[in-house]
């Protein structure tokens, strides 16, 4: 696995998606960890019942991940209530965010932190309160365990310029 | 008959653009409007036929200004399409088609495809 490299870094890790077709080559990614870690999955792009739906049929470990699903409630889906799951409700800010990632990571106690993803957050801004620079060195304190953020191609810049200014060491992988 | 009117409402401009250039190849009458406020000021002065919306736009929510459109007496018989990065299962794709929302597009999107539910929504 090509990527090893990156998750035994102490750095974070800012993965790059190209904008089509990218979902396939993560999904096996999220398998790969899945095989022998666990991880907290924040997701600002997909409902929890749209990533459980892709690792039942990819064969992903879906216990292998607590989901916070940000989406559900900005789309006014009912969520269901699921063990691995938390819903974080839109409008919300992202000190909240923060907080409940650090609830979360408490409890669950994962291997690696996910954050899916950095230009979702850029694309939130105005329901999600709050500096995108403050709360990237806010969820850095919240836990020594490996942070991975993903961006879309194109976005990658911008955000390395948020990291190298809060002084976070990272590494980017752009993703094939 | 005269041609289909499409709204298509979207931040990005390059989004704007290649959607705009695909149903006009398929000689629908296009607009833009680059957020949910600009669609509803359009609204006042335009009927379309469909409108393709973008759920996460600066000010107002996709979801916020189908809402609108729908309580509108004067505007609830407008399709709408919604065209989308968020990924939903296919079972709560079902759940957001309902009253005048027609259908769920996500991007990426294939073109042929866009053109296609464009057209089989406003049969």
């Amino acid at each position: 696995m090509r990527y090893a490299k990156y998750l035994s870094s102490d750095k974070t890790l800012l993965i790059v998606l190209p904008r089509q077709k990218q979902d396939m080559s993560f999904l096996q990614f999220l398998k790969n960890i899945s095989e022998h870690h666990t991880a907290l999955y924040v997701s600002l792009s997909k409902t929890y019942g749209s990533l459980a739906e892709k690792f039942i049929k990819n064969n992903i470990v879906l216990n292998k991940f607590f989901i916070i699903d940000s989406i559900s409630g900005i789309l006014k889906l009912p969520g269901k209530e699921h063990k691995n799951c938390s819903y974080f409700a839109l409008p919300n800010t992202l000190p909240n965010l923060k907080k409940e990632i650090e609830k979360q990571m408490k409890i669950f106690s994962p291997d690696y932190l996910l954050f899916d993803s950095l230009s979702n957050l850029i694309s939130f801004r105005e329901i999600l309160k709050g500096e995108c620079s403050d709360f990237l060195l806010n969820i850095k304190k919240i836990t020594n365990k490996k942070q991975i953020f993903l961006c879309n191609q194109g976005d990658e810049k911008t955000f390395k310029y948020i990291f190298d200014k809060n002084k976070i060491n990272i590494d980017v992988l752009h993703w094939q | 008959m005269g041609r289909k009117k499409i709204m298509i409402v979207d931040d990005e401009d390059n989004i704007l653009n290649l959607v705009k250039a695909i149903l006009e190849a398929e000689n629908f009458e296009v607009m833009v409007a680059h957020d949910g406020k600009e669609c509803l000021e359009l609204l006042k002065i335009e009927e379309p036929d469909l409108i393709l919306l973008d759920f996460m736009m600066p000010g107002m929510s996709g979801v916020a200004v189908s809402e609108r459109v729908r309580v509108e007496p004067k505007l609830k018989h407008i399709k709408i399409i919604y065209l989308t990065a968020l990924d939903v299962s296919e079972f709560e794709r079902k759940l957001l088609q309902k009253n005048n929302i027609v259908d769920y597009i996500q991007k990426p999107f294939d073109n042929k495809d866009l053109a296609k539910r464009v057209r089989k929504a406003l049969k």
